[in-house]
Parts: structure tokens; C-alpha cells; sequence
């Protein structure tokens, strides 16, 4: 099927911790058999509490991390096995944005070099054509011009956030794993990017993995959504389904704890 | 009953760039038994303001002007080793990060005999054993006894912020103050947590001022509510007037700004807190 982009087929990832020289080390399964779809133009949600193996997974189908056994298949090409110019070619096609807008730009260079840096590593593109390009994306995002030349430090968590947004979509991607965009910044803060995540993947077309521990937030943007429990997938259902008839145990006691406004 | 009333509080950070009034003239009441939240973004001073009421304002920072009176007695007129009695007895506070606010060179069961140490000088080492244990016990962390010579970093997020309310909870005191206390935690401890707070509460009588961004945690926990804006109040209601009938306008756009299910549109543009518009220019919503 050609509206398949990722499809991942008994994935695993086990860790070996080293309890002393004598000792068996333990393992942990932190991804521990999982299986499942990413179809072209849809928001696909990965849910679970910290150590569920939300972020492990995202990292395997970004290449920073090597599986154990399992295969991801992108576009029907099995990522695991690729290096060299392929590889390059598969991180053009797949970026990333990243939780925490305070750690993950370089505080030495300017928004301006930190957004063009991806198209100076990986196209032929002139500095003339490059600042064009920056420019452009930094309208898109919904920044000025003029900060053009200014640095992370003097912009808040939702600005640095949109600069995050910015370079991950320089290298014209078709998916974007965002690992809790959102988590890091205010409520209201929150509100606007994900009215800009919104925006652009309908413009561009984009395929989103949507790393959350945020249910509400969770509910709000995505198409479908994979439950992960302990390295397991224990749901894997369209929105409405997850929110109104949860099938597993696990699923239901996420969705009874968030804290809704009632009254 | 009010057990806490706060008059025309100031608290101002002075640097070379000029006079930052993190919290410009507030005044509110924290009554007996209640909880009351503050609310508000980043730099709104919700936290400036725990931090005053415990005393806890340092260098550049200073009080300049207000009253915090508790059952009856201003402390800002007492003296610090007069303060640090308070602290700890009649008003204690649990932070933000259960990861990094217990020491890890001690023992759980020693961090939280070190508050009855200060405060309650008549036990006996015995009878402050038995009592931790109890604590343990309350907080919910399963076989207390074993736990009480555990280093915080053998237990979960969770289990330290349990730890941490055992520590604040340890002399009973009158006034509980939360900061932030589950924002580092995952939805089902938080859930937890807030219901531990609440049966607490219920069961001691504490009073509690919770300060949070969480609208839901609010809707969970608040008897009144406080909305804190650049240093001011905007807004005070009860927690059920200020869900059900917001008024200032910048309470109406951080409402609208979460994505709430069964409330908000799906995929739909959410409402924004809006920086060009100065919400400091319309009427104070005070009930």
C-alpha cells in the first residue's frame, strides 16, 4: 500500500544494565515486540507514563538508536539496514522536533545559522539562496524578519519552540516526530504551537509522530493513537474510539486520570 | 475563619536594569479548611508569593510593603529565628521537583524525623520513630517500616513526592503550601497525589494554597481561586464561578487556550493568550 509510510514490524529494544562483574546483567525490555502503521498526512500518537517506551521507539525510527530485532519498513524500505548516503537522504525525509526549547539550540549561534544549518550540511543551495529559504520558514513559523540575526537566549520557550519548528521543516520533511513539543511550555504558550502544528502540517502536507504524555493535548490533534504500556502496544485505535470506547484496562485508568474541568 | 489574610503585598527584585514588581499590591484570604489556588503563567508571581508568606525572599528581592497575618500575627514583623519556628510547624510547603528537593546523602525515614526534631522537642526517639512510620503509612507508601532507612534515589517520582508531603505533613501543620507539586509527575501518580492532598486535608483540617498552570488540576483541588497576572490579581471567585462564568478577559483566554476533550474542537484553533492586547487595562474581576 502506497499511503503507508512507516510500517514496523516486531520491533524490540532491550537494554543489558551490569549488576556487578559475577553477575547475570538484567535485561530491560524497554521496547518489547511492537508492531504497528504510520500512514501518509495522518497524526499518529504515541501515549504512555515515562518508561513506557514512548521515546525509545521514536528514537529507533529516527536512527539514534539500533533495535534489537524487528524491522521498520519507511516508504517499504527497511531503515535498520541502510548507512552512507542513504541514510542521509532518510534523515532529510524524517526530523524532529525536540521537548525542551531551552537545551536543544546551540546558545552560541544565531537563530538565523541555526535554522539555515541543516540546508548548508545537506543541499547546494548559495548563502543568498540559504537566507531566502531561513527566511521564508521563519515567516512561516510566525517570526520577524528582523530576528533574524538575534540569539535563542533573547526569545521565550514558545519562540525558541517555533525556531525548533523552523529548522525541522527546512529540508521540505514528509514526517516529523515531535517528542513532546509542548510539555515544556506555559498553557497559553502551548495554545499557539499547536495551532502552528496544526497549520503547517496541512500546508506541507506532513506526517506527524506525536510523542505525548498529555492526554488532553493528545485528543486535540491526533487521527490515531498507540497506547504503550511497559514496552507493549496495549491499544492501538482512531481517536474516537480511544477517548469513547477504550477496550484495555490501562487506557481507561490513563483517560479517568486526566484532570478535566467540570462543572 | 480566616486562617491567613494577605494585605496589599509587594514584593520587588531590584537589578542594575531597574525595579522588577514581581508581586505589585495583592491581597487575598486563605480561610480554614479550604483550599485556595493561584494561577497563572510563568513570571505571573504565583510563586513570588509563596515564597513571601514563608519568608523566603532573598537578595535581590525584598518585601517592601504589606501584611501577612496569620491568626493574628504579621510575619513580617518577626524576627528570623522567630520565623524559622514557623516554618516547618504552623507553615510548611512542598516544591516543584521531588527529584531534586530531598537530600540524597539521608534516609527517608531521616529527612522527615528531622522536622519532629525541630518542632517537637517533647518526643521521645521512640515515639518520633512511630511516628514517621505513620507518616509513611498516610502518604501511602507501602511497608513504611522497611522504607524509613531508604535513600531517596531507590524510590520513584512519585514515591518522593509522597516523601515530600510526609516531610510537610510530619507537624501537622496549619497551612500546607504546594507548589506546583505534581507538575513533574505522570497523570495517574498525579491523580494520586492530588487525592492523598485531598483526604489529608479532610482528615487534619489543613489549610492549602496550591499554586499551578494546570486548569484541570484547579478544577480538582480549589475551593477559591486566584488568577495572578504580571504581579497582580485579575481575578478572584470561587472555583465553580470562575469555571462556569469567567470574567476578565484574560481569564476567558487562558480557559479557552487548553485543549479540553468534549469541550474544545478537535484539531480547531485553539483561543491564545494575546501579548499585543494589556489585560493589566481592564477592571479587576474581584467576588
Amino acid at each position: 500500500m502506497s499511503d503507508v509510510v512507516f510500517k514496523i514490524n516486531n520491533l524490540k529494544k532491550y537494554y543489558e544494565i551490569s549488576l556487578g562483574l559475577f553477575k547475570k546483567p538484567k535485561i530491560i525490555k524497554a521496547v518489547n515486540d511492537i508492531s504497528f502503521e504510520v500512514k501518509k498526512g495522518e497524526i499518529l500518537s504515541i501515549v504512555g507514563e515515562s518508561g513506557c517506551g514512548k521515546s525509545t521507539t521514536a528514537k529507533l525510527m529516527l536512527k539514534i538508536e539500533e533495535p534489537t530485532d524487528g524491522t521498520i519498513l519507511f516508504e517499504g524500505k527497511d531503515i535498520t539496514k541502510i548507512e552512507g548516503e542513504e541514510l542521509r537522504e532518510y534523515r532529510k525525509k524524517v526530523q524532529i522536533i525536540f521537548q525542551d526549547p531551552y537545551s536543544s539550540l546551540n546558545p552560541r549561534w544565531k537563530v538565523g545559522e541555526i535554522i539555515g544549518e541543516p540546508l548548508k550540511l545537506n543541499t547546494k543551495m548559495s548563502d543568498k539562496e540559504i537566507k531566502e529559504r531561513v527566511l521564508y520558514l521563519m515567516e512561516k513559523v510566525g517570526m520577524l524578519p528582523e530576528w533574524y540575526t538575534r540569539y535563542p537566549h533573547q526569545f521565550s520557550g514558545g519562540q525558541r519552540q517555533r525556531i525548533g519548528i523552523a529548522r525541522a521543516l527546512a529540508l521540505n520533511p514528509e514526517v516529523i516526530v515531535c517528542d513532546e513539543p509542548v510539555s515544556a511550555l506555559d498553557v497559553s504558550i502551548q495554545a499557539q504551537v499547536l495551532n502552528l502544528l496544526l497549520d503547517l502540517q496541512k500546508e506541507f502536507n506532513l506526517t506527524y509522530i506525536f510523542i505525548s504524555h498529555d492526554l488532553s493535548v493528545v485528543e486535540h490533534i491526533s487521527d490515531r493513537i498507540v497506547v504503550m504500556y511497559f514496552g507493549d502496544i496495549v491499544e492501538n485505535a482512531d481517536v474516537d474510539t480511544i477517548f469513547t470506547h477504550p477496550k484495555h484496562d490501562y487506557t481507561k485508568k490513563l483517560i479517568n486520570a486526566i484532570p478535566v474541568i467540570e462543572y | 475563619m480566616n486562617l491567613l489574610e494577605v494585605k496589599n503585598l509587594k514584593t520587588y527584585f531590584y537589578s542594575d536594569a531597574g525595579v522588577n514588581k514581581a508581586v505589585n499590591d495583592i491581597s487575598f484570604e486563605i480561610p480554614k479548611g479550604k483550599t485556595v489556588c493561584i494561577v497563572g503563567e510563568s513570571g505571573s508571581g504565583k510563586s513570588i508569593t509563596s515564597l513571601s508568606i514563608m519568608g523566603l525572599i532573598d537578595e535581590p528581592g525584598k518585601i517592601v510593603g504589606g501584611e501577612i497575618i496569620f491568626e493574628g500575627i504579621d510575619f513580617l514583623k518577626l524576627k528570623e529565628n522567630e520565623m524559622r519556628k514557623v516554618r516547618g510547624r504552623d507553615v510548611s510547603m512542598i516544591f516543584q521537583e521531588p527529584m531534586t528537593s530531598l537530600n540524597p546523602s539521608y534516609t527517608v525515614g531521616y529527612q522527615i524525623d528531622e522536622a519532629l526534631k525541630l518542632h517537637q522537642k517533647h518526643l521521645s526517639k521512640k515515639e518520633r520513630f512511630e511516628k514517621v512510620v505513620d507518616s509513611l503509612d498516610l502518604v501511602g507508601i507501602p511497608d513504611p517500616r522497611e522504607k524509613y532507612g531508604e535513600y531517596p534515589f531507590k524510590l520513584s517520582g512519585g514515591q518522593r513526592q509522597r516523601v515530600m508531603i510526609a516531610i510537610a505533613m510530619a507537624c501537622e501543620p496549619k497551612l500546607l503550601i504546594a507548589d506546583e507539586p505534581t507538575t513533574a509527575l505522570d497523570v495517574t501518580i498525579q491523580a494520586q497525589v492530588l487525592d492523598l492532598m485531598n483526604i489529608l486535608q479532610e482528615k487534619k483540617g489543613t489549610s492549602i494554597l496550591f499554586i499551578t498552570h494546570d486548569l484541570g488540576v484547579v478544577s480538582k483541588v480549589a475551593d477559591e481561586v486566584i488568577v495572578m497576572y504580571k504581579g497582580h490579581i485579575v481575578e478572584k471567585a470561587s472555583a465553580k464561578e470562575l469555571f462556569t462564568d469567567p470574567r476578565h478577559p484574560y481569564t476567558k483566554a487562558l480557559l479557552h487556550s487548553i485543549p479540553t476533550p468534549g469541550i474544545t474542537k478537535r484539531k480547531a484553533k485553539l483561543d491564545t493568550v494575546d501579548d499585543s492586547v494589556d489585560y493589566l487595562s481592564f477592571p479587576k474581576e474581584i467576588r
